[in-house]
């Protein structure tokens, strides 16, 4: 009886062990990762707990039923919600390497399966809404593992923060590493490379080993101030090209500042810092990566980039190599190069000075000469000068200094005499003068300017010593006098004002 | 308060506007006993004392109603200040074989008026007469038939009557006359016009 009790007994126990096995392993087939070890062992115990009195009523109903409900584990292969996340382990990334992928992995596990994980990355400083989330990818190898390459198109930056998600097929969770508000900080540093020939060549050509492609480019070594600079490369690769760009910064700056380099048809990129950055100096290199990340293949390099000097835009200002040369092109008013028209005509008219039209040369972008036509209704002349433009605004402040000579004029035409011998000294009204104005000038000094102008004039003439004799002698009241009168200067400085226009158009 | 300094400091130059005629060399020169007249005015190596012509002892030079001749005259909104200053004045002989040699010293006045006679001498005060211009044979050495008077800067247009242009001048003379019983002389002043309008 006691052999038979003990028979019965065993046979239970093995039937009871044998349906906890079969239930325990149709709960996970396909999270291998939940099967008993250490890691799942607080869940473990949580289910035990939470399923001891399930497992009792199905242990009283199963001792009620009998074996072949034990015998049916694939009937009911899940496993009921534990209610916990999962269990997410990770080993933080501390650095990466500037502008190559970045390479984040952890490990997650949950009796219910694992929902994730999900990688929320930003740059460092950004906003909580500026996450990117990327789902991470379950290793094929270790069950459990997961990890996700950041490209390098977001690698390029000094810092990125990161925080890891994750939750269980029911919902549960998440459980994380990091959080939105507490992220892991990734520093990228630049990549330790041996440096690269120092930039004296114009050319350099670059063709690392492997896959990178090779990098051609004449280097710039001057730019115009304020004046957009067209950086070009030839990059050809076997395996293709993808994230090139211009990495370019003040000189004095520590920063790059990348600027994606865009392709122009064959092997040809082309990127153009922009008018705002060409403010000083710059320093720049040229990088490139092929389709599957190797590289970069540089034309300089961080710690040995071309020096692009920049120059104020004036006419002594040496060009920068342009595919066309300047000498070539004939310059129009909508050229760009409108700002070095140097000839150009001015009409003006004023008092005393009369009118004039002029010819215009600029010398210098301050320095103004004119010469050309003087006429004043009495008669022409000749006269030339100089305008000072310390600036060139919208509106500039000059100072012009003119002189001349009208040759002819005939005062008749204004006065009215009948003395023979006044008119005879009338008519021959010459004069030399000079003028000193300070103006305004209105518009672009390039181009077109109107202006207003205000200052002193010097007007010298002479008298012919005949011609007042004969006047003289024409008033004589007693024919016992004779009269005999040298030649009389006649000068004058006297208020001027005038307004005219310029315009340049060579 | 800034900008009204800034707009005097450049409106200052025209504080030195103005409009100027020179004239360094204006001579008017006048035959005391007329230009084709006989000789009038007394010689005889007589003892100097005033120059008589044609029995008088002062003469009347018309400048005719020459143009800028006045002391001032309006040139719309500025005032033509004019003044016509004696450089030199000088006799020179016509009447042949007499000459300057005996005189001492000679002086060319303004007179006041017109003398009514011999013995009206409207320079009997010499205030009333300034000198145009004046000569020592001591220091200017011995005339012949040119003596020259050196001027002292007097300004003439304000002597000349703006009625009748004229001059009232009076010659008064120390030494000897020449030696014919009568004789002529043009007499000529130099003088230097200076006609100038200020603005403003």
């Amino acid at each position: 009886m006691d052999l038979r009790k003990l028979f019965v007994v065993a046979g239970a126990c093995l039937f009871v062990g044998a349906g906890a096995m079969a239930q325990t392993d149709s709960g996970t087939p396909a999270q291998p990762e939940a099967a008993p070890g250490s890691q799942a062992k607080p869940s473990k115990k949580k289910k035990k707990k939470n399923g001891t009195k399930k497992s009792s009523k199905k242990s009283s109903r199963k001792k009620k039923s009998s074996a072949p409900s034990a015998a049916q584990p694939a009937v009911e292969p899940q496993v009921p919600d534990d209610g916990e996340p999962p269990q997410l382990t990770h080993q933080l990334v501390a650095t990466g390497v500037r502008g190559k992928p970045l390479t984040i992995a952890a490990h997650a596990i949950d009796a219910n399966g694992v929902f994730g994980p999900i990688l929320s990355v930003r740059k460092k400083g950004l906003g909580a809404g500026d996450y990117v989330p990327i789902k991470m990818v379950p290793s094929k190898i270790v069950p459990g593992d997961y990890s996700v390459d950041v490209s390098s198109a977001l690698t390029n930056v000094d810092a990125l923060e990161y925080y890891i998600e994750a939750w269980d097929i029911a919902g549960n969770g998440p459980a994380r590493a990091g959080s939105p508000d507490q992220p892991i900080v990734v520093t990228l540093e630049e990549e330790q490379k041996v440096a690269a020939t120092p930039a004296l060549p114009t050319t350099v050509t670059i063709k690392p080993k492997g896959a990178p492609p090779a990098i051609t480019h004449a280097a710039l070594t001057q730019a115009l101030k304020g004046k957009p600079v067209e950086i070009n490369a030839r990059l050809v690769g076997d395996t293709g090209v993808q994230g090139a760009a211009v990495m370019f910064r003040h000189a004095g700056d520590k920063e790059y500042k990348a600027l994606p380099m865009g392709n122009i048809g064959g092997d040809d990129y082309t990127a153009t810092i922009p008018a705002a950055m060409t403010t000083s100096d710059l320093e720049y290199y040229v990088e490139a990566f092929d389709q599957y990340g190797n590289g970069p293949a540089r034309s300089g390099a961080p710690n040995v980039p071309y020096a692009l000097k920049v120059m104020d835009p004036s006419p002594a200002a040496v060009a920068v190599p342009a595919p066309v040369s300047s000498g070539s092109r004939k310059r129009t008013l909508d050229d760009d190069e409108g700002s070095q028209t140097i000839i150009g005509l001015g009409i003006d008219g004023g008092a005393p000075g009369g009118g004039g039209l002029t010819l215009l040369v600029r010398p210098l972008w301050w320095l103004r000469l004119n010469g050309g036509l003087a006429y004043n209704v009495v008669g022409f002349g000749f006269r030339g000068g100089i305008t000072l433009a310390p600036a060139d605004w919208a509106v500039t402040p000059t100072l012009n200094l003119d002189a001349g000579r009208y040759l002819s004029g005939d005062m008749n035409k204004f006065v009215t005499v009948s003395d023979p011998s006044e008119r005879a000294l009338l008519s021959k009204t010459t004069y030399t003068f000079a003028t000193a104005q300070l103006g305004l000038e209105f518009g672009s000094q390039r181009r077109f300017s109107f202006y207003l102008r205000g200052g002193i004039t010097y007007v010298y003439s002479r008298l012919s010593g005949a011609d007042i004799t004969a006047i003289a002698a024409s008033h004589n009241g007693d024919p016992n006098n004779t009269f005999t009168v040298g030649d009389a200067k006649i000068s004058a400085i006297a208020p001027c004002a005038s307004l005219g226009f310029n315009i340049f158009v060579y | 308060m800034r900008n009204l300094k800034t707009i005097a400091l450049l409106l200052l130059p025209l504080l030195g506007c103005f409009a100027q005629l020179e004239d360094q060399s204006v001579t008017i020169k006048h035959s005391l006993c007329g230009a084709s007249g006989p000789d009038c005015v007394p010689g005889g190596s007589a003892n100097l004392t005033i120059v008589q012509v044609s029995g008088s002892n002062t003469f009347a030079v018309n400048f005719g109603d020459q143009p800028l001749l006045k002391p001032s005259t309006a040139l719309g909104p500025a005032t033509l200040s004019t003044s016509l200053l004696v450089n030199q004045a000088a006799f020179d002989m016509v009447t042949s074989g007499a000459d300057f040699s005996g005189v001492n010293t000679a002086q060319v006045l303004a007179a006041p008026r017109q003398s009514t006679g011999p013995g009206d001498d409207p320079c009997a005060a010499p205030a009333n007469c300034p000198v145009l211009a004046s000569y020592n044979k001591a220091t200017d050495g011995a005339a012949t038939r040119h003596l020259a008077l050196k001027g002292n800067g007097s300004d003439i247009v304000k002597l000349i009557d703006q009625t009748t242009h004229q001059i009232i001048i009076e010659i008064t003379a120390s030494g000897t006359a020449p030696a014919p019983a009568l004789w002529n002389a043009d007499v000529s002043m130099d003088m230097g016009l200076n006609s100038r309008a200020n603005f403003p």
